[in-house]
C-alpha cells in the first residue's frame, strides 16, 4: 500500500489505515522518541501520544511541502520537547568543566548503531536535544533557540557541551578497552 | 576536523536507525488511549453543554423578571409623576388638579366644583369589568386604607382606580375636608384629584398587560390539575465497567455514544402552597455509534511472480517466473447506529414560583423502566458481532430506577396554557447489561426538555 494511500485513510480516520501507519513508521519514529524523549519519560510514551496528534493532524499534512516521514518526526521531536523540563536548559555543569579532545576516527568507527543510540542517550537533556536538533536534524541555532524557548547562545554553548561530553565518553571507552586488552 | 567527522559518523549511525519494537502492542496502546481521550471529550462537551443550558436558563429567567418587575413598577402612580405629568391618558389612573387660590379661600366654592366634577367623572366612565377593577386598585401611599368598599367610596355607579397619596392629603387642611360623615370618602373627595376617564370597553386587554398581572387559574383549587406534552434532547455518558480490562477497550473503542431524544406526556397535580407531584409516560431513546473492523488473511495466486532465484558462481543471479501465492491481508469496516428504546414512568416531586407569568421551577425523582430495547449491534468476549434484535439475551427487558431531576422556567401564556424550558438529567441505577454481558453499561444524560402545560 502505497504513502498516499495510508494518508487518505488516515484522513477519513479508519482504523485500518491509522494501524497500518503505525506499523510502517514505528520503528523510525521510535528511534527518534528514544533520542529526544526526557531520562525520565516513556519513550514509548511519548511515541504513543506523538501518533495521537499525527491522527489529529492529517489533514494538516500536505504532500508538496515535505515527506511524510520528515512531517511525523517534526512532530515526535516536538511531543518529545513538549515533555522536556525547560529547567534542563540552565542547570547544566559550565562547559569550562570539560576539556577540548580531539579524537580519531579508529576510536569510535566500530561503533554500532545501538552504542551510539546508548551513547548520545548518556547526554543530560539540555544538551541531548540541542546535539539531536544540530547534528541530526540539522536545525540552526536559531531555530532551536526558537523551538526550545532558548538563546542562541545557550544553544551554541550547550552543543559544545554535548559534543565534548561525548569525546571524552570516547575516549574513556577507548582506553578501558585498551586497558581490558593488555590486562 | 575531527568534530565534523564524528557528527557525520553519528548523524549517519543514528539518522536512519530503526528501533524494533511490538508494534501490535504500540497499536493496541494508542487505540486504548485514543478511547480515554475521546471520552475526556465527550465529558467536556457534556459538562459544558449542561452548564451552558443553565446559564441560558438564568440569563433568560432574570432578563424576563427584570423586564416583569420594570413594567409593573411603571404603572404605579408616583406623587412626583403626577406631579410633574398631569396629562390625563387612558392608563394614567389619578392626575392632581391645580387649585386656584380663589376656591382655596372658600370652601363652599370648592365643595360645589369638586361635585360638579364628580358628576362629570360619573357621566363618563363606562365600567364594564367590576370584578377586575376591585382587585386593581392600587395604592401608592403608605397611610391609605386598606381597602374600599362601594358604598364607602360613594360611587355608586362606578369603580375607580384610585391612588391616594399622603402629599396630596396635606395639601388640604382636615377643617376644609367636605364629607365628615365618611372618612374614606372624605379622603377622597377631599383630595384634589381628580378621577380621569377610563373606557375599559376598549382597554381591559391592554389595561391587564400593562399591569402584567398573573393570569390566574379560572377555577383555583386547594389542587389543581395539569397535563404536560414535552420532548427533550440530549447528549449521552455511557459507563462501561468490566472485569476484562482488553474487551472493555475494545468495546470503548468501538461504541460512541451519541444523543438522546425523548418525549412524553405528564400529569401534575399541584397543591395550592405550589408543591406538586407529577407522573406520566415517557419514550426514549439513546442512540449510539459502533464500529466494527473485520480483518482476515487469505492466501492467492498471483501470476508472474519470482517463485526462485539461483545464485550463479559468477556473481549473477537467475530468476525463476511463475505462479506464486502471495498471503493477502483483508480488512472491513462497518458502521451501525444502534439504539436503546426504553419506555419509562417517571414519579416526580416539585416545587414552582407562581407569583409571575415567568416561573422557574425544582423537581427531582425517579424514573421506573416499564420497558427496555436494544437495537443494533454489539461485539461479544470472543469478537464477534452479536445482532442485538435476534439475541436479547444481553440486555435485560427492564433496567430498573433511574434518578430524575430538573430545574427550568416556565412562561403563563394566558389562565391555561404555558410553556416550560427545563435542562435536565438521567442517571440509571443499575446497568442495562444482564448476566451473561461481561459488561456493566449505564447510561447518564442530560438534556433540554420544552413542554407545553394545560390546566385543567
Amino acid at each position: 500500500m502505497t504513502e498516499q494511500e495510508i494518508v487518505k485513510g488516515c484522513l477519513k480516520k479508519e482504523s485500518r489505515y491509522q494501524q497500518l501507519l503505525v506499523v510502517r513508521y514505528s520503528p523510525m519514529l521510535l528511534t527518534v522518541s528514544r533520542r529526544y524523549s526526557p531520562q525520565n519519560i516513556d519513550s514509548e510514551d511519548v511515541l504513543q501520544d506523538a501518533f495521537i496528534k499525527i491522527f489529529e493532524a492529517i489533514k494538516q499534512y500536505d504532500s508538496k511541502k515535505g515527506n511524510l516521514e520528515v512531517w511525523m518526526r517534526k512532530i515526535v521531536i516536538n511531543t518529545a520537547l513538549k515533555k522536556l523540563n525547560k529547567k534542563c536548559f540552565t542547570h547544566e555543569k559550565s562547559v569550562d568543566q570539560f576539556q577540548d579532545v580531539q579524537l580519531e576516527p579508529i576510536v569510535y568507527s566500530h561503533l554500532e548503531e545501538e552504542d551510539v543510540m546508548a551513547l548520545i542517550n548518556t547526554l543530560p537533556d539540555g544538551y541531548r536535544q540541542v546535539f539531536n536538533l544540530n547534528v541530526i536534524e540539522a536545525y540552526s541555532h536559531k531555530e532551536i533557540g526558537k523551538l526550545l524557548g532558548i538563546k542562541e547562545s545557550t544553544s551554541r554553548s550547550n552543543l559544545s557541551k554535548a559534543k565534548n561530553i561525548l569525546r571524552m565518553k570516547l575516549n574513556n571507552q577507548e582506553k578501558q578497552e585498551l586497558w581490558a586488552r593488555i590486562g | 576536523m575531527g568534530s565534523d567527522r564524528l557528527d557525520r559518523f553519528i548523524k549517519g549511525k543514528v539518522q536512519n536507525h530503526q528501533t524494533v519494537s511490538d508494534t501490535d502492542l504500540l497499536w493496541q496502546k494508542i487505540q486504548a488511549k485514543q478511547a480515554a481521550k475521546k471520552k475526556d471529550k465527550r465529558r467536556f462537551f457534556f459538562i459544558w453543554f449542561f452548564a451552558g443550558l443553565l446559564l441560558i436558563s438564568s440569563g433568560l429567567g432574570l432578563f424576563f423578571y427584570a423586564n416583569g418587575s420594570t413594567e409593573k413598577a411603571t404603572t404605579l402612580v408616583t406623587p412626583s409623576s403626577v406631579n410633574n405629568d398631569p396629562v390625563q391618558s387612558p392608563t394614567s389612573l389619578v392626575e392632581p388638579v391645580s387649585e386656584s387660590k380663589a376656591m382655596e379661600n372658600n370652601p363652599k366654592e370648592k365643595e360645589l366644583n369638586l361635585i360638579e366634577q364628580n358628576n362629570k367623572i360619573k357621566k363618563e366612565i363606562k365600567i364594564k369589568n367590576i370584578d377586575l377593577l376591585k382587585e386593581e386598585i392600587i395604592y401608592s401611599g403608605s397611610d391609605t386604607p386598606t381597602s374600599f368598599d362601594q358604598e364607602s367610596l360613594n360611587l355608586k355607579e362606578s369603580k375607580d382606580t384610585v391612588s391616594t397619596n399622603k402629599a396630596f392629603k396635606n395639601i388640604i387642611p382636615d377643617d376644609q375636608n367636605l364629607a365628615p360623615s365618611n372618612s374614606n370618602f372624605t379622603a377622597l373627595a377631599a383630595l384634589p384629584f381628580r378621577i380621569i376617564e377610563i373606557d375599559y370597553s376598549n382597554t381591559s386587554d391592554q389595561f391587564e398587560k400593562e399591569n402584567k398581572t398573573f393570569p390566574k387559574l379560572k377555577n383555583p383549587k386547594q389542587y389543581n390539575l395539569a397535563t404536560e406534552l414535552f420532548f427533550n434532547y440530549g447528549l449521552v455518558n455511557k459507563s462501561l465497567k468490566s472485569n476484562n480490562q482488553a474487551y472493555l477497550n475494545i468495546r470503548d473503542s468501538l461504541e460512541t455514544p451519541m444523543d438522546v431524544i425523548s418525549a412524553g406526556l405528564n400529569f401534575r397535580i399541584q397543591h395550592k402552597s405550589n408543591f406538586y407531584l407529577k407522573t406520566g409516560l415517557e419514550y426514549q431513546q439513546i442512540n449510539e455509534r459502533f464500529e466494527n473492523y473485520t480483518t482476515w488473511d487469505s492466501t492467492v495466486i498471483e501470476p508472474n511472480q519470482i517463485i526462485e532465484i539461483i545464485y550463479n558462481m559468477d556473481g549473477t543471479s537467475t530468476n525463476t517466473i511463475g505462479d506464486g501465492l502471495v498471503d493477502e491481508s483483508y480488512y472491513s469496516s462497518k458502521k451501525i447506529y444502534n439504539r436503546y428504546r426504553s419506555i419509562e414512568l417517571p414519579i416526580l416531586i416539585g416545587y414552582s414560583s407562581s407569583e409571575q407569568r415567568l416561573n422557574w421551577f425544582l423537581e427531582g425523582g425517579l424514573a421506573l423502566n416499564l420497558w427496555f430495547k436494544p437495537g443494533g449491534e454489539t461485539l461479544s468476549e470472543s469478537g464477534h458481532s452479536i445482532l442485538l434484535k435476534e439475541d436479547q439475551s444481553y440486555f435485560k427487558s427492564r433496567t430498573g430506577l433511574s434518578l430524575i431531576s430538573a430545574i427550568g422556567l416556565s412562561y403563563q401564556l394566558n389562565d391555561r396554557f404555558n410553556l416550560s424550558a427545563a435542562p435536565n438529567f438521567k442517571y440509571q441505577l443499575s446497568s442495562v447489561s444482564s448476566g451473561i454481558n461481561p459488561v456493566d453499561q449505564k447510561y447518564l444524560t442530560v438534556g433540554l426538555r420544552m413542554g407545553i402545560g394545560y390546566y385543567w
